[in-house]
C-alpha cells in the first residue's frame, strides 16, 4: 500500500508506492498527457469515444490562410493592420482564427471556457491561453512521469511537489468528469454491485483524492 | 457563517467595441464543483494571489456554500492572466466585467 505524502526533515516531500501503483499512475497520465496533446480531442480518456466533428484550432500546415473565411464577408473590411496582426499570431503559434471549446467532456473539463456568456470572447480568449494551458499540464505529466521512473520512492522538491498536486488534479478532473461525481458520489458508488467495473474507477478516485489530500497537506506544512 | 455579500452575477456581454484600457474593473469568479478539494482550492488561492490562509479559506467557503465567489478584481488582462492561472490549477474560473 502507497504511503501518504509527508514532508521529511529536509523538507523534501517523500512518498512510496507499490509496483502495480506506479503502473496505475503511469498508465493514467499517459492517457492524461494523450488527450491535452491531441488537438482535435479524439483521443479520449479511459473508454469516452472519440468526438464528433472536427476542432477549429488552425494549422498552419493546411495551406494557405482561407482570408474570405469568418468575419470577411464585407471585402474590404479587413486591413493590412489585420493581416500583420495574423500573420504575426501564426508565427508564434496561435491559431489564426478564435478556438471552440473541446466537445469531449473530460478535455472540456480540463480546458475550460475563460467567459461565461460570451461564446466570442471565450473563443478568442481559448486562442490566447489553450495552447499554454495544454503545454502547462502536459510539462507537469511529464515531470510526474520523470519523478516516478526513479521507483516507488519518491522524493520530490517543492516545485516537483507543486507539479504532482496540479497532475493529481487534473486526473481528478478527468475520472471526476468521466463518473459524473457529484457531492455524494460515495452513496452512488457504494450501490454498485460488486462486480461493476465502474467500482474499480471509484476506488481509483478515491485513492487519488486521498493522495492529492495528504500532498496538499504536506505542502502546508513547509509554508 | 460567512456573510460578505459577492457582487450579483448579471453577466453583461461586453460592448461590440473593445473596452481595452477604460476604468471598468474586471472581476474573476471561481465557480463551485464537486471535484476540486476544499484543502487544495484553499491552497491554491494562498499560492497564486498570495492571501492569508483567513482569506483563502474564507473564499473557499464561498465558492463552496455561494456556488462562486469573486476572488479577484482589477484590469480585463489581469484578470485573463487570473483566469489562466486558475485553468492551470484546474480550477472552474471565469472573468466578467464588474457589474
Amino acid at each position: 500500500m502507497s504511503t501518504a505524502f509527508r514532508r521529511a526533515r529536509d523538507g523534501s516531500i517523500r512518498a512510496s508506492f507499490e509496483a502495480v501503483e506506479v503502473g496505475v499512475l503511469t498508465n493514467l497520465i499517459t492517457q492524461l498527457a494523450t488527450l491535452l496533446q491531441d488537438e482535435r480531442g479524439e483521443a479520449g480518456f479511459d473508454g469516452f469515444p472519440p468526438v464528433v466533428g472536427p476542432r477549429t484550432r488552425g494549422a498552419p500546415a493546411d495551406g494557405p490562410a482561407d482570408h474570405s473565411a469568418g468575419g470577411a464577408a464585407d471585402g474590404s473590411a479587413r486591413g493590412v493592420a489585420d493581416e500583420l496582426a495574423e500573420d504575426l499570431a501564426a508565427s508564434i503559434g496561435l491559431p489564426s482564427e478564435p478556438v471552440q471549446a473541446p466537445t469531449d467532456p473530460v478535455l472540456a473539463r480540463l480546458l475550460p471556457d475563460g467567459y461565461t456568456d460570451d461564446p466570442e470572447a471565450a473563443a478568442e480568449f481559448r486562442r490566447y491561453t489553450e495552447y499554454d494551458l495544454r503545454m502547462g499540464k502536459m510539462s507537469a505529466a511529464a515531470i510526474v512521469l520523470d519523478t516516478l521512473e526513479s521507483g516507488g520512492s519518491v522524493r520530490l522538491d517543492a516545485a516537483q511537489a507543486h507539479e504532482w498536486m496540479r497532475v493529481l488534479n487534473d486526473l481528478r478532473l478527468a475520472i471526476g468528469t468521466r463518473l459524473d461525481v457529484d457531492e455524494d458520489y460515495e452513496a452512488v458508488a457504494d450501490t454498485l454491485p460488486d462486480d461493476d467495473p465502474l467500482r474499480s474507477l471509484y476506488a481509483v478516485y478515491e485513492w487519488l483524492t486521498w493522495m492529492q489530500d495528504s500532498l496538499v497537506s504536506a505542502l502546508s506544512k513547509g509554508r | 457563517m460567512v456573510t460578505v455579500s459577492v457582487a450579483p452575477v448579471e453577466v453583461e456581454r461586453p460592448d461590440a467595441e473593445e473596452d481595452l484600457g477604460t476604468a471598468r474593473p474586471w472581476i474573476t469568479i471561481v465557480w463551485n464543483d464537486p471535484i476540486n478539494l476544499m484543502s487544495y482550492v484553499t491552497y491554491v488561492f494562498q499560492k497564486h494571489f498570495g492571501y492569508s490562509k483567513e482569506k483563502a479559506t474564507k473564499l473557499m467557503l464561498d465558492v463552496h456554500h455561494r456556488g462562486k465567489a469573486v476572488v479577484s478584481n482589477g484590469s480585463r488582462e489581469e484578470m485573463e492572466r487570473d483566469v489562466s492561472a486558475m485553468h492551470g490549477y484546474g480550477l472552474w474560473a471565469t472573468l466578467q466585467k464588474d457589474t
